[in-house]
Parts: structure tokens; C-alpha cells; sequence
């Protein structure tokens, strides 16, 4: 073809960014269609976004371009294949652990013995103290006491995961899915020490997240592709992963949802969020992942922002969060996307 | 005005280049990321086309990013913008057919007739007499008569339908599409 096939799909862009603008008449509608028909690539493309007609795509394709930059940024890192087999193979024992231990508090030392056992298959050679460790349940419970704190912010991993009574097998699958080369070292002292520097690890790790350490209740899961991906932070992964667990949030009895579900709260976004001044002038869009807590009264408070737009997005997105009733469930803390597109 | 993601043709380097100093040069991911980039509102289009979901489309998006990062250096790619096409075409049927569960599925996107890109039945004149297209205009809900009228009759754009009709700029696409739609399946019809 005489024509560059790039040019092409420039113009084509800039006609379904109008297309999705509003700035758009049949003028616009017939070349769009004309390079539609000259190029099956153009014409799948242009169909694929016609087939949506009500989607917010801007801010899809902004989300996208954040996340490919993120994962052309991480590949520069040397990849651990090893390390990240082994977390998988971690992380499906953890899995396990979860999915078998009943959800009575009684079952920490059974958690205790679970943790030896994901060392053991991580670690080189089992440490004696752990053996120990185990044959002193009572000493283990108390010694596991501080970790279960730690379930109610780190109990991220998998959104199943989101139920009140598993305090201890929580906080074991935390630990049994860190990276495997740091946690054997942490198994060979005492077994004083092994269990009790188990949170330090894993604050680490979570970061802030261990900070809502008020009860043992849990976010939709959250950490799950953190998990996965261990020499990977993707905070997009995360993105979708929080997007996930609201939905199955929404799905169990009593879960903490804005009033009238999610839905309801989605089209209420798209309908007030508008863009401050500062961020349409820099051409600003994309999502606001915010995190808060619904007190007793069901009112969202203490917002941390997990991924800013900038611009006086964030503010605007905490103002619509406020603006709204919620329900107040089971979990205490949720996450949540608003959208800011043109 | 919020831009999509344009690809930056400005930018100097052409795609064979980008490509082969991933390939073979020290540019490797950064040098992928961008070429990729340049395509990558129109491999979400196809996605979009092929999974109907724009969640499942993102997803599939990167899902070909992963793959591309591995075949690009495993094969010998003559053109990338035709052997991308390929590429996220094949992924995103593979993902439609792992997750073919629901009766409505039944019929593999490739199948479906393709009705929107295809040109209008308009010859922007409204019929006078009574005439096929008269009578389907006709047949469409109110709202779907009054966008196509506005947009195709009275040359209005979408916002400014959207205006008139105070209802949501997607809603107005939304009624457009689906009104020329129905046209032309009654046109057709009688045709």
C-alpha cells in the first residue's frame, strides 16, 4: 500500500478519541469507517470499541499504559525464576493450609506445625528448633499471639480468604509465602525468635498495610499477585486484583458494600467524578485506588491512597467516597477505584 | 482534550528498528515497551472485539505483551504491525474459547457478521415518501429514532445530542449504534 499504514492509525486514534469525546459527527463517522474498511487490523479495532459503546475506554488504555510501563520497567530487573517456582510452589501449600485448617483459634499450633512444614519444603533442611517449637503448643500460642494482629491487615492473599474466624492459618499463610531464601534463615535461631520475628518479616513486606491492626477482620483480598509475582510490586496487578475481591465481596453474605452494591456505586462515579481544573489541563486521567475504613457508623474514614493521579484527584476521589452511604459488613477495610477520564 | 494513546510516530524510531534493538541491541524491554505501545489502543480494540469485556481486554493486552516479549526474540518477524495482528487475534480467541462456558457463547467471534464498521444506509437526505427506510426509522424506540435523526439527518455531533437529550454521551453512542443497527437488519429484511 502506498499509504503508510501507521499514519493511518494515527488518524484513526484521533477519531476514536473524538468517537469517545462526544466531538464526533457523521463527517467523522464515514472516514472512520473508510480507514475501518481499509485495514482488517483498523477494522477489528474499530469494532471492538463500537461493540462498547458505553465503556469508559480512556481510562482503560490509561491503565494500560501505566501498567506496560510498570512491566517494561521490571523486566530491566534480573528475573528469579528459582525464587518465583518456589514461591508458587509456597504459596499452593499455603493454599492448601488454608483451604484444610478449620477456622476454631485453637488450631494455631496446628498453623505453627503448617509453617515447619512450607519451611521444610523451601528451606534447605528443617531446623530442630522448629521440631520444638511445635511440641510446645501452649508456648506456641501464646508466642503466636502478636501475629494475629497481623492477619487483619495481612491477610490479603485471596480474597476466599476474606472470613473473620481465620486469624492463625491466616498469618501462617502470610508467612509461608514470603520469599523463600529470606524465611529458612528466620526458622534456624530459637524458636522464641523464629515465630517472633515472623512479623517483622512480614511488616516488612506489607508495609503499611499490618497498620490495621485493630481486629482480626480482613480486606477483600489484595496481595495475591504480590504473592505470585514475589520480585514483582505490580500495583496494577493489584489494581485487578482489588477489583476482583470487591466483586467477591460483594458476592459473600454481609460484605461491606457501598448502599445499594457496587454497581450502583460505580455509576454514581462515573456520573459525579469530575476532573479538577489542575488535572484537565495536564491532560491528567486514569484511576484513584484509594483504601479506607468504615467505622461502627458505617462511615469511611482514615483513606490511604494506594495509587494518586495527582492533581487534586485523589482529594475529589476521597470526597466521593465520603459523599456516599455504606454498609458496613464483614470487613472493615476496602478498596476502592475511582475512575477519572474527559 | 484527553488524548488516547496515540502511537508517537513523532518519536524518530521506526518499529523494525525498535524491534531489532530489542532483539538483538541493549534497548531490550524499554525498546519492546515503546514499539508496543504505539499498537497498543488497537490490539485492545481487537480484544475488545473478540472478548466483549474491556476488564478481560486489559488483561489480554498485557497477557500479548508477555507473549510478544518471548516470540519476538524466538522468531524472525518481517512485519510487526501484520504479525501483531496475528499474534492478538490468536490470543484473544484462545482466551474466548477457555472461557467459552455460557449457552449465548456459542458462536466464535469470528463468526459474527460484522455490522458496525460496515457503511451506513444513509444518503443524509431523510426520505420523503414512504419508503423502506421511512418505515424502518419507524420501527426504532424513540430514542434510537431521535439520535440517528440528529446524528445522521441533522449533521448534530454527539455531545451535542447528548445535550438536547440530557442523557449520557455513552448512552447517546450507545443508541446510534444499536439504532443503525436495527435499520439495517429492517432494511434488510425488506431488501
Amino acid at each position: 500500500m502506498a499509504t503508510n499504514p501507521n499514519r493511518d492509525d494515527e488518524r484513526l486514534l484521533e477519531l476514536l478519541e473524538r468517537w469517545h469525546s462526544g466531538d464526533f459527527s457523521r463527517a467523522d463517522e464515514q472516514e472512520m469507517q473508510a480507514l475501518a474498511n481499509s485495514d482488517e487490523f483498523r477494522r477489528d479495532a474499530v469494532e471492538g470499541f463500537l461493540s462498547s459503546p458505553e465503556v469508559e475506554h480512556q481510562a482503560h488504555l490509561a491503565s494500560l499504559q501505566k501498567r506496560l510501563r510498570l512491566r517494561a520497567d521490571k523486566a530491566r530487573r534480573v528475573s528469579l525464576p528459582k525464587i518465583f517456582m518456589a514461591a508458587a510452589a509456597t504459596l499452593l501449600l499455603a493454599l492448601a493450609v488454608v483451604w484444610l485448617l478449620p477456622t476454631a483459634k485453637e488450631s494455631a499450633p496446628i498453623a505453627q506445625k503448617e509453617i515447619q512444614k512450607s519451611a521444610e519444603n523451601t528451606a534447605a533442611a528443617p531446623s530442630a528448633p522448629e521440631e520444638k517449637s511445635s511440641e510446645e503448643p501452649a508456648r506456641d500460642f501464646a508466642v503466636a499471639r502478636p501475629t494475629q494482629p497481623l492477619s487483619g491487615g495481612g491477610s490479603k492473599p485471596m480474597p476466599s480468604v476474606s472470613r473473620p474466624a481465620e486469624g492463625p492459618e491466616v498469618s501462617s499463610v502470610e508467612l509461608a509465602s514470603e520469599k523463600p531464601p529470606p524465611p529458612p534463615s528466620r526458622y534456624e535461631p530459637s524458636s522464641d525468635k523464629a515465630v517472633v520475628a515472623q512479623p517483622e518479616a512480614v511488616g516488612g513486606a506489607y508495609g503499611k498495610v499490618i497498620d490495621a491492626q485493630d481486629d482480626v477482620d480482613f480486606a477483600p483480598g489484595y496481595a495475591a499477585p504480590v504473592k505470585k509475582d514475589s520480585e514483582e510490586e505490580s500495583a496494577a496487578a493489584r489494581a485487578k486484583q482489588s477489583a476482583k475481591a470487591k466483586k467477591k465481596s460483594a458476592e459473600q453474605p454481609s460484605a461491606s458494600q457501598p448502599a445499594g452494591g457496587w454497581e450502583k456505586f460505580q455509576d454514581y462515579l462515573r456520573r459525579n467524578a469530575r476532573l479538577p481544573e489542575a488535572a484537565r489541563q495536564q491532560n491528567v486521567s486514569g484511576f484513584v485506588r484509594l483504601r479506607f475504613q468504615l467505622g461502627d457508623d458505617s462511615q469511611p474514614k482514615d483513606f490511604k491512597i494506594l495509587q494518586s493521579l495527582g492533581y487534586g484527584c485523589d482529594e475529589e476521589a476521597i470526597r466521593l467516597v465520603k459523599a456516599y452511604s455504606w454498609q458496613r459488613g464483614v470487613e472493615k477495610e476496602l478498596d476502592v477505584e475511582v475512575p477519572f477520564v474527559r | 482534550m484527553l488524548r488516547f494513546l496515540r502511537p508517537n510516530i513523532s518519536e524518530s524510531l521506526s518499529d523494525e528498528q525498535l524491534l531489532a534493538d530489542y532483539v538483538e541491541g541493549e534497548g531490550a524491554a524499554r525498546s519492546l515497551g515503546l514499539l508496543y505501545e504505539r499498537y497498543m489502543p488497537m490490539v485492545y480494540g481487537v480484544c475488545l472485539q473478540i472478548l466483549k469485556d474491556p476488564g478481560k481486554a486489559e488483561d489480554a493486552v498485557m497477557g500479548i505483551y508477555e507473549e510478544l516479549t518471548r516470540k519476538a526474540k524466538e522468531h524472525k518477524i518481517e512485519s510487526f504491525r501484520g504479525w501483531l495482528y496475528v499474534l492478538a487475534r490468536n490470543y484473544c480467541l484462545m482466551e474466548w474459547r477457555k472461557n467459552k462456558r455460557r449457552p449465548t457463547d456459542h458462536h466464535a467471534p469470528e463468526d459474527m457478521a460484522r455490522y458496525d464498521a460496515v457503511e451506513p444506509v444513509f444518503d443524509y437526505e431523510l426520505p420523503q415518501g414512504p419508503s423502506a427506510l421511512e418505515r424502518c426509522l419507524a420501527e426504532l424506540s424513540e430514542q434510537q429514532r431521535a439520535c440517528v435523526t440528529w446524528f445522521y439527518y441533522e449533521d448534530k455531533s454527539y455531545k451535542e445530542i447528548a445535550d438536547m437529550m440530557s442523557e449520557e454521551l455513552g448512552k447517546v453512542r450507545s443508541y446510534i449504534q444499536n439504532g443503525k443497527r436495527n435499520l439495517r437488519i429492517c432494511m434488510e429484511g425488506r431488501g
